[in-house]
């Protein structure tokens, strides 16, 4: 298990990281969210001894990982970390080396992967001459070639396309159910529903929100209604205490409520009204407890 | 498995620069930058003569000519009415460096002597041999008050130290200094240039997010160290190649001269072997040479750290590049006069002591002190600047914005 205590890191004056604690199991997903800047990545650094805490430790399976381990880790960094005028099988057979690879495993390994990857073709191609979607699968071969207990992905899906996306999730779940750790991070609010089994959201270097997804919409109070219905007004619901929105969706309302008590009072609103077709209570999105989390100051 | 891991960095690195086409084509510029630097130099061994505020040659004017008028520059010529000795003995106690006799020969005719201290002052000499040519003019036209036959005014030379060494043997490794600083310089400019390249294109490119993830900073700092050691081997041999190829064209191209040729260079290799000790020349070049690329290559690294990206990484390579350029060019007015008082700062600066103190040796300008004194300077700024640089890479290798002020990137210093 990965265990991440209590670690804190601050650069100059400012504070990128405070406090925070995670454990993650062999074979979840994690997603790690937050604006830009919220800290993410320094977190990821600190797992991969890139930088040292200042405080708290990162541990996994209760010991801590030294540089002489790194094997263990694999790690896609949010830019494509290529060399881009050096071809693709020198570059990645080289990193596999760093991981302590031999030359032969490496090359065995890569053929295999790029074979899965279906880019054999650009095995000793140039990294400048390939698609921003190829250079991705290449960093994400270069990540995975060692076959690493943690992997750490940070922003996989920035520049793909439908298609390679859905390659990458497989990807994923495959080696989540291979009994790898998997830690990512991405703004793409329905990969991480689609892929996470917990997550936690950072804010200003803290995490402000942690758990499995379903727990997380769950505890999250403010709730949809979807009303479908004829003669439905603005005013109807716009009185009501406990709305907070209100929105037209084609023939359909969206009602963005405080909390499940303010149901009752929506349905007197619409008592009167002669036909209503639809009143559903939906679960607020992932995209939408993100967004009201991170409050105004989201960038991304 | 450190080691491992940090030969695989250095091999890959060295690799990827080596067997570019960038690395290759590079080389063909070598005699360009060589021309150039010639020319730079001796630029600055004219115009870093020493001046001396005592006079650093007594004249005696034996005739009744007044030739001494003749000399050019008042600020190292001494008019003096004593006799040879006690001028030689004023030059003994160091309140002069040498003394030029004038007289005259049986025909009336004026003879120089030029008694100095010791060879090593090239520039010294060269000038009062100009003064001496001068005078000759002027004779030409007043010869007898009428104009005479062509005059070679007769120059003599002479040495009061008895062990100091002979005019050719200065010449030889006046020669033989400006050769070693300018390969020097040629064979290491690139490799920091190619070093510092390497590190800025790893942190553009965020490969350096991900070694840095496999292999500690503290590896990656000595790896590059040397790489770049790899590389001047690399120039070195290759610049070697590259001579003997131009003498094997003159060889087999040029047929009438073949016999000469070799025999020039088989006479030169003999009188090198007779005069110096290769041996102990090749040693304190190299020795002190790797020693001050040492400190040249680790502020490479060190500087390189800071950049952001590809243009203030330009930037920050220029500061050791540049101080390379400059020293070395400073450093080639030291084979014309060893002992002035910028040969002595150069040969105690830690960045130009590797060019300087090699040539001071071969002079046998430098004492004991001198050379204990260079060498712990030079070996302490190595100690600190490895010490303190590794700190200073691991803090900024990873770090893309330019928010950091200078204060924090040297904080851990």
């Amino acid at each position: 298990m990965l265990s991440i205590f209590e670690v804190s890191k601050s650069f100059g004056t400012v504070r990128a990281v405070k406090g925070v604690s995670l454990d993650i199991e062999p074979g979840e997903i994690y997603g790690l969210l937050g604006a830009n800047g919220a800290g993410k990545t320094t977190v990821f650094r600190m797992i991969l001894n890139i930088i040292k805490p200042d405080s708290g430790s990162v541990l996994y399976n209760g010991k801590t990982i030294t540089i002489d381990e790194s094997s263990l880790l694999g790690y896609l960094p949010e830019e494509r970390s290529l060399y881009q005028r050096e071809k693709v099988k020198d570059q990645i057979v080289y990193f596999g080396k760093l991981k302590g690879m031999t030359t032969k495993m490496a090359e065995e390994r890569l053929d295999f992967l790029l074979d899965k990857f279906e880019i054999t073709e650009y095995k000793n191609r140039k990294v400048k001459e390939l698609s921003k979607g190829n250079q991705q699968k290449v960093a994400f071969l270069a990540a995975i070639l060692h076959n690493p207990e943690i992997i750490i992905l940070d922003e996989p899906f920035t520049g793909l396309d439908p298609m390679n996306v859905k390659t990458f999730k497989n990807l994923i779940r495959e080696m989540a159910e291979s009994g790898k750790t998997i830690i990512f991070s991405s703004h793409q609010m329905d990969v991480i529903e689609e892929l996470c089994d917990r997550l936690a959201i950072m804010r200003n270097g803290t995490i402000i929100l942690e758990g499995k997804l379903q727990a997380i919409k769950d505890d999250y109070k403010r709730k949809n209604v979807l009303i479908c219905g004829e003669g439905l007004q603005e005013e109807d619901f716009g009185s009501i205490e406990g709305v907070c929105g209100i929105e037209r969706k084609k023939d359909e309302w969206v009602v963005s409520i405080r909390d499940k008590t303010v149901i009752p009072s929506l349905l007197d609103a619409i008592r009167t009204k002669p036909v209503i077709t639809k009143f559903v209570q939906e679960e607020p999105s992932l995209d939408e407890i993100f967004i009201n989390k991170m409050g105004e100051k989201y960038e991304g | 498995m450190k080691v491992k891991k940090l030969m695989s960095v250095v091999w890959y690195s060295y690799k990827k620069k080596v067997f570019s086409k960038t690395f290759i084509f590079m080389h063909l510029f070598y005699f360009a930058i060589f021309a150039l630097s010639i020319g730079a130099s001796l630029i600055f061994a004219f115009s870093s003569e020493e001046t001396p505020s005592e006079p650093t040659i007594i004249l005696i004017d034996q005739t009744t000519f007044d030739y001494g008028v003749y000399f050019s520059s008042d600020s190292y010529i001494k008019d003096f009415n004593g006799t040879l000795t006690e001028a030689m003995s004023e030059v003994n106690d160091s309140k002069a460096r040498g003394v030029v006799v004038i007289d005259a020969n049986d025909e009336g005719m004026p003879v120089f002597t030029i008694i100095t201290y010791d060879n090593s002052n090239t520039a010294l000499l060269s000038q009062l041999e100009i003064d001496a040519r001068n005078v000759h003019g002027i004779i030409y036209m007043i010869k007898n008050g009428i104009p005479g036959d062509a005059f070679v005014p007769s120059i003599d030379m002479q040495v009061l130290k008895e062990d100091a060494d002979s005019v050719e043997k200065v010449a030889m490794i006046t020669g033989l200094s400006v050769l070693i600083i300018m390969v020097l310089m040629i064979v290491s400019f690139p490799a920091l240039s190619i070093i510092s390249n390497d590190i800025i294109y790893e942190k553009s490119d965020r490969t350096m997010e991900l070694i840095v993830s496999s292999v500690s900073s503290h590896s990656i700092f000595h790896s590059k160290i040397l790489v770049g050691f790899l590389l001047t081997l690399t120039e070195l041999i290759g610049l070697s190649l590259m001579v003997l190829l131009g003498i094997g064209v003159v060889i087999r191209f040029g047929s009438s001269v073949d016999e000469g040729f070799l025999q020039l260079i088989s006479q030169g290799l003999v009188y090198l072997r007779s005069e110096i000790n290769v041996g102990l020349t090749v040693f304190t070049v190299v020795g002190y040479a790797s020693l001050m690329l040492t400190l040249y290559m680790t502020a490479t690294v060190v500087f390189v750290s800071f950049a952001t990206d590809i243009e203030t990484g330009g930037y920050w390579m220029l500061i050791p590049v540049m101080a390379m350029v400059i020293l070395s060019q400073l450093s080639l007015a030291v084979p014309m006069n060893p002992t002035s008082a910028l040969s002595r700062f150069l040969a105690y600066f830690p960045l130009s002591s590797g060019f300087v103190l090699p040539v001071k040796i071969l002079f046998d300008t430098a004492s004991n002190w001198e050379i204990a004194i260079s060498t712990s300077i030079l070996a302490l700024s190595i100690f600190l600047s490895i010490y303190y640089g590794k700190k200073v890479f691991a803090k900024n290798a990873i770090k893309y914005s330019d928010r950091q002020r200078k204060k924090g990137r040297l904080k851990v210093v």
